[in-house]
């Protein structure tokens, strides 16, 4: 039989939940906001995209996107490992492998965004 | 009106089974738990758990073609045959189709469902404004039938740790008494990864209520509750 386990409230989980939430606002209007200016103001070509993709302003934004998605990740994953890994060990060696994949990925589209050009 | 029912008796049963059962026309029966009552009389062994028989008690919910709901206040005609019911789900079967709460009411428990106020007791009652006693409305009305809380994945996958639909709102029917003093301890009991934030808004439990409350409603308000709080 199931027991329950009064262990108390660990006090936490609001400051997941807030940043799940303002994360996939960022997303969702970092995503718009670009197809609306690729419409409005398409790329030419090579030099195009150099000068483009070198603004500071361009290069800033895509670092909150890729933070913002990567963090997203995080918490969402994590929270599906909540829902369905039961057996702790299991979970703690997919939490920590998600954690070197997610960080691993960042890495990468850090060192897309900055480096080329600057 | 043919029907297939959940069979299970663990003393004698290596397995559970549905058993086919069948009513002539002009049985009379106008709504689920009738139908059900005349079916025990060919078959008395036969168990299910119903009292009221009008939508008050919450005894006789049980999982009708694939949906929670009461039995007593599901019409008859509203069921697609072969009408094939079972317990409610996730939760441990005694027999046919009654099922073992003791999970859900501990989860009940869990959010102090009674009134927290050290104020000397007045003469008579608690008196509210109108508007603080209409902010109850919506809350108070459940039967804690379970359906919501049975229909509920994360309830499914968390019966130990995530409190369900059914507490979450009762924990709200608390935090939005204007009598109640515990609103601090009551928040911090409920901000838990478990607890609370297993809830993925799916809203299961507000579609199945068969009073029509709205247990996701209250988790969201509970939320805003929390948030405020930080902000």
């Amino acid at each position: 039989m199931i027991v329950s386990r009064p262990a108390g409230s660990a006090h936490r989980g609001l400051g997941e939940w807030i940043l799940q939430r303002l994360t996939a606002i960022y997303i969702a209007g970092y995503v718009v906001v670009l197809a609306l200016h690729w419409i409005i103001a398409p790329v030419a070509d090579y030099d195009g995209w150099r000068q483009w993709t070198g603004a500071v302003s361009v290069r800033v934004s895509a670092t909150l996107f890729f933070v913002s998605v990567v963090i997203h990740a995080w918490i969402g994953m994590r929270s599906v490992y909540m829902d369905y890994l039961h057996t702790l060990w299991l979970r703690l060696a997919v939490v920590i492998a998600t954690a070197v994949m997610l960080a691993g990925l960042l890495t990468w589209a850090l060192a897309v965004v900055w480096g080329a050009g600057a | 009106m043919k029907f297939r029912i959940y069979r299970y008796n663990p003393q004698t049963d290596a397995k559970p089974y549905l058993q086919d059962f069948e009513l002539e026309d002009g049985h009379g029966a106008v709504m689920l738990l009738d139908a059900l009552l005349l079916i025990k009389r060919q078959d008395d062994s036969l168990s299910f758990r119903r009292s009221c028989r009008e939508g008050v008690c919450g005894s006789d919910a049980m999982n009708i073609n694939g949906r929670n709901g009461l039995a007593c206040i599901t019409p008859l005609h509203t069921l697609a045959e072969p009408v094939t019911l079972r317990p409610l789900p996730g939760m441990p079967v005694i027999r046919d189709l009654i099922v073992d709460l003791s999970q859900f009411y501990r989860q009940y428990r869990e959010v102090r469902p009674w009134l927290i106020n050290d104020d000397p007791e007045p003469e008579i009652e608690r008196l509210q404004t109108p508007e603080e006693r209409a902010r109850l409305d919506g809350l108070y009305e459940c039967i804690l039938c379970a359906c919501c809380s049975t229909a509920c994945p994360s309830f499914w996958w968390n019966p130990d740790r995530f409190l369900g639909p059914a507490a979450l709102l009762q924990a709200w029917r608390f935090l939005a008494d204007s009598r109640d003093q515990a609103t601090g301890m009551r928040l911090d009991a409920l901000e838990d990864p478990y607890r609370l934030f297993r809830c993925h808004t799916i809203m299961n439990c507000t579609d199945v209520c068969p009073k029509g409350l709205n247990p996701s409603g209250a988790i969201g308000h509970i939320r805003q509750m929390l948030l405020k709080r930080v902000l």
